[in-house]
């Protein structure tokens, strides 16, 4: 018997669909950390980005039999992913200040303690960051200072563009770049590991 | 056709990165989201640059952000010199600065104005003062010697006898220009280079300046002492 590890994604949907509720947990734990990344991305606060992206798998496991595979299974999570931040988006704007203070403290502890508890998740977390490491030192350093200056440093890109005495456009367009060149090195990377 | 039209509508990826970030006005977010919501494409750019930034984030914040910062406080206005100093001060009223510099002016010229003597006609005086000669006339039938005493002219403090005359000929020495007007005798003078054909009046002898209450050793005295001798 093939092992889910060894299956495309596709496969495992259509085992999922076939009342293997365990194949849909593989595709979990390939895709839950990009699809935090891009909730995160969306929402910009991490316990948001938890809550959104749990209910991005929810909605695609009750969708699974509406998944009809014209599309990859990353692209019908990321549409879901997004459509779910929207929807928390638009609950925000219309809920009283208070209330969302409230809520996010309450997430706060509810998400806080389980990450990096297992000792084999803190072993992965290190593997992780040092892959990282690498990968931001191996960029051009035009574009590593740019993102460090807007990862570490917190700065906007006008700030960065005064800073560093350039164009606005510049300063997005080497940022983009480098998060490009960043996202295909630790993808080759992840594919080289596995 | 199709697929190009589309990627004409797709959002670029500065775009995309400036909508992370959450750098763009309302209204364009708003339409960024409603498209992402519709194209793949754009879904799936979108969903790898934040997983790139996500990855990037997660470094700094398990390996850096809970490093404590240094405080680093640097005095810089103890290496300032009082030039800078004198500008700091006034850096945050720079109108009240050109207002002391201005009184500091008014007050240099008042001043001046007040405490530096200013006398025209004084500077002319001086400017202008020749060496004059004393001549005592050539009294023939008493035989005297005539003396001929040269001097320049005379200050306010030599007219008014607090400094002596020098009584023999000396040498020519300009007048320093005193502040007050010198009081002029009217003592009658000629000039060093007289104008040939008009006469002086005759000058007074020196004896004829003396006091007469003084019972100092007259001039005549001494020469008829020694004729006698």
């Amino acid at each position: 018997m093939i092992k889910y590890s060894e299956r495309t994604d596709e496969e495992l949907v259509s085992l999922a669909v076939a009342s293997e509720p365990d194949a849909f947990g593989e595709i979990v734990r390939r895709w839950d950390r990009r699809i935090f990344a891009l909730c995160f991305g969306m929402l910009g606060r991490e316990d948001e980005a938890r809550d959104a992206a749990q209910e991005t798998f929810i909605a695609a496991y009750r969708s699974l039999k509406l998944f009809r595979g014209e599309a990859r299974v990353s692209s019908w999570l990321h549409r879901i992913a997004i459509n779910k931040c929207l929807s928390s988006k638009r609950r925000d704007r219309s809920r009283p200040e208070e209330v969302l203070d409230e809520e996010s403290s309450e997430y706060a502890r509810v998400f806080a303690a389980p990450a990096g508890s297992s000792p084999a998740t803190v072993i992965e977390k290190d593997e992780r960051l040092i892959l990282v490491r690498q990968a931001v030192g191996t960029l051009p350093s035009e574009l590593r200072q740019i993102v460090v200056m807007k990862e570490f440093e917190e700065m906007t890109f006008q700030e960065i563009s005064d800073t560093l005495e350039m164009p606005l456009s510049t300063v997005k367009s080497r940022l983009y770049t480098a998060l490009k060149q960043l996202r295909s090195k630790l993808e080759n990377v992840a594919i080289e590991v596995a | 056709m199709m697929d190009h039209q589309k990627e004409q509508k797709c959002i670029a990826g500065v775009d995309l990165a400036a909508y992370m970030y959450g750098e763009l006005a309302d209204g364009v977010a708003d339409s960024i989201e409603r498209h992402m919501a519709q194209c793949e494409a754009c879904a799936d750019d979108f969903a790898g640059i934040a997983f790139a930034r996500y990855s990037v984030y997660e470094w700094n914040r398990e390996e850096f952000a809970h490093l404590p910062t240094p405080d680093v406080s640097i005095d810089y206005s103890s290496n300032l010199g009082w030039l800078a100093a004198l500008k700091g001060l006034f850096a945050p009223a720079p109108g009240f600065a050109l207002g002391a510099a201005g009184a500091l002016l008014l007050a240099a010229f008042l001043g001046a104005v007040y405490f530096l003597p200013v006398d025209t006609e004084s500077d002319l005086v001086s400017s202008t003062a020749v060496p004059v000669v004393i001549e005592a006339p050539v009294d023939t039938t008493d035989n005297e010697p005539a003396v001929v005493v040269t001097m320049p002219l005379k200050t306010a403090e030599e007219e008014s006898g607090l400094s002596e005359i020098p009584s023999s000929a000396a040498p020519a020495k300009p007048v320093r220009a005193r502040y007050s007007k010198p009081k002029r005798t009217p003592i009658p003078v000629r000039s060093s280079s007289p104008t040939p054909g008009v006469t002086a009046p005759p000058a007074p002898r020196l004896n004829e300046f003396e006091d007469a209450s003084i019972d100092g050793l007259r001039l005549a005295d001494l020469v008829a002492e020694l004729e006698s001798e």
